[in-house]
């Protein structure tokens, strides 16, 4: 599994919606389409940070980063420092 | 509980007990009238490395882990839940500051902070704004070099005593600039009114912060203004009901102490308590429920201790079970201890009355059940579907 089924799964896993019919594209702000709640910023902050070995540090704080799930796949190639490679 | 822990945590565990006995347990409920809790005591605390357990040792911490601060939390509860409140908001202060603060803030506040030298309080509370912390409604107006702040701040524990307050408001009114600020008690512009006559945490000197044209620097501001409310607080809060947890497993613990002790000598009809099954039913689900809460309270540090993302959805089980058991238990001992139990003057009177106020502290059970209930609801409905036992 790469990446990014990683973090949509992880996303999926943690949707307040009951319709299993859900659907969010890979560009789609999950947070202002108001499928999270009000922990889901913290699970996705100890998610991001357990599984792929980082820390968030303060100053990269910005909803830009962990809006969707291809924001949150730059932000990662970022951190590995591998963002002209993907 | 104790069988639980490891060989380290056995023995903080002792001396935590012997701490307290000593310190904490014959002053208790003096510290109740007086609605107070004397300097002295948090001095002493503070010598025995206390007031920074759970901070590393580079900023004068001892470097617990999660259970024991829990454990600690538990042993000081079960003699003064209002002493186990101010570790409780001077910890969620501390670990927002280590989490989220500038090298230059965190150098400036934790050191002093561990030494007990300048205490912590976290005020997020309003008038019209509690568990519903989007609806807060304090401003922060930037100016050149300055943040004013203008709002009031209610309910927030040690708010009395504290010499330090992590402040939650909106930057210049916009809700999606949720900011935390840090700001000192004698800030220009703040007023301090301390709250009497609550029903439990007597001793937790909780106020009413008033900011009128309230003047902070900007470097006060911990981290960046847009993620107070969806990563401060509620990183902040978890450590609360960690602390919440514990104090209402360690009101547990002493409802069955107390309650054991009773029942195994007062006599009625020729007989011990403990003879009569309605007596044992009552200890029975004492005893159950204590060793079952001990579970999920170990089972969430141990999940915060290794970063797992369902970690803080543990810790708020955590919470709910414990407290909503110790508010049952509580009234059973009561009932067990008859009039003993109804004068004040006796522990599980206070466990009665603060058992309420742990029902509705870092996030009422009624919000934890609108979390929980969505999202059990979604995770267990999902996990059927993904085994393909159930139709959609």
């Amino acid at each position: 599994m790469d990446n990014k089924e990683k973090v949509r799964m992880f996303i999926e896993d943690n949707l307040i919606r009951y319709d299993e019919e859900t659907i969010f594209s890979d560009e789609d702000n999950i947070f202002s389409m108001g499928f999270v709640n009000s922990l889901f910023a913290m699970k996705l902050l100890n998610y991001i940070e357990s599984e792929f070995s980082i820390t968030v540090d303060s100053d990269e704080l910005e909803l830009s980063n962990f809006s969707s799930v291809n924001n949150i796949i730059s932000f990662l190639n970022k951190k590995a420092g591998t963002a002209n490679n993907s | 509980m104790i069988g639980l822990l490891s060989r380290e945590q056995k023995e903080k565990y002792t001396e935590f007990g012997k701490f307290v006995q000593s310190n904490v347990q014959p002053f208790a409920w003096e510290w109740e009238i007086n609605e107070c809790i004397p300097r002295e005591v948090i001095d002493k605390c503070a010598e025995a490395g206390y007031m920074g357990g759970i901070l590393p040792e580079e900023f004068g911490g001892q470097g617990w882990d999660h259970l024991t601060y829990g454990v600690f939390t538990e042993v000081v509860a079960k003699a003064s839940t209002s002493l186990s409140g101010l570790f409780n908001v001077h910890t969620m202060v501390m670990k927002s500051i280590l989490k989220w603060g500038t090298e230059e803030q965190k150098q400036k506040w934790l050191p002093s902070m561990t030494q007990g030298k300048v205490l912590g309080a976290l005020a997020l509370t309003e008038p019209e704004a509690g568990s519903d912390i989007q609806g807060i409604t304090t401003t922060f107006t930037e100016t050149e070099d300055k943040i004013i702040i203008n709002g009031t701040k209610r309910w927030i524990t040690f708010g009395g005593l504290a010499d330090v307050f992590i402040v939650f408001g909106k930057m210049n009114g916009q809700d999606e600039k949720a900011t935390a600020v840090i700001v000192e008690k004698n800030a220009p512009g703040l007023n301090v009114v301390q709250i009497k006559n609550m029903i439990g945490f007597k001793a937790s000197a909780l106020a009413v912060l008033e900011f009128d044209n309230c003047e902070i620097s900007k470097e006060n501001v911990l981290a960046k203004p847009g993620f107070a409310l969806s990563h401060i607080a509620p990183y902040a809060l978890d450590y609360g009901r960690i602390s919440v947890a514990f104090t209402a497993l360690g009101i547990m613990r002493g409802c069955l102490e107390y309650c054991t002790s009773h029942v195994l000598k007062r006599k009625t009809f020729g007989e011990k308590l403990i003879s009569h099954s309605t007596i044992k039913e009552m200890i029975t689900k004492m005893g159950v429920d204590y060793e079952a809460a001990a579970h999920l309270c170990i089972h969430s540090c141990h999940d915060k201790e290794n970063h797992h993302p369902s970690s803080a959805e543990k810790v708020i089980i955590a919470k709910y079970f414990t407290t909503k058991a110790a508010r049952k238990h509580s009234d059973n001992a009561v009932q067990i201890l008859g009039a003993m139990g109804c004068n004040e003057s006796h522990p599980v009177a206070r466990y009665y009355r603060d058992t309420k106020t742990l029902e509705i502290i870092e996030g009422s059970n009624q919000i934890i059940e609108m979390i929980l209930g969505n999202s059990f609801a979604r995770k267990y409905r999902s996990s059927e579907i993904k085994a393909g036992l159930g139709s959609k």
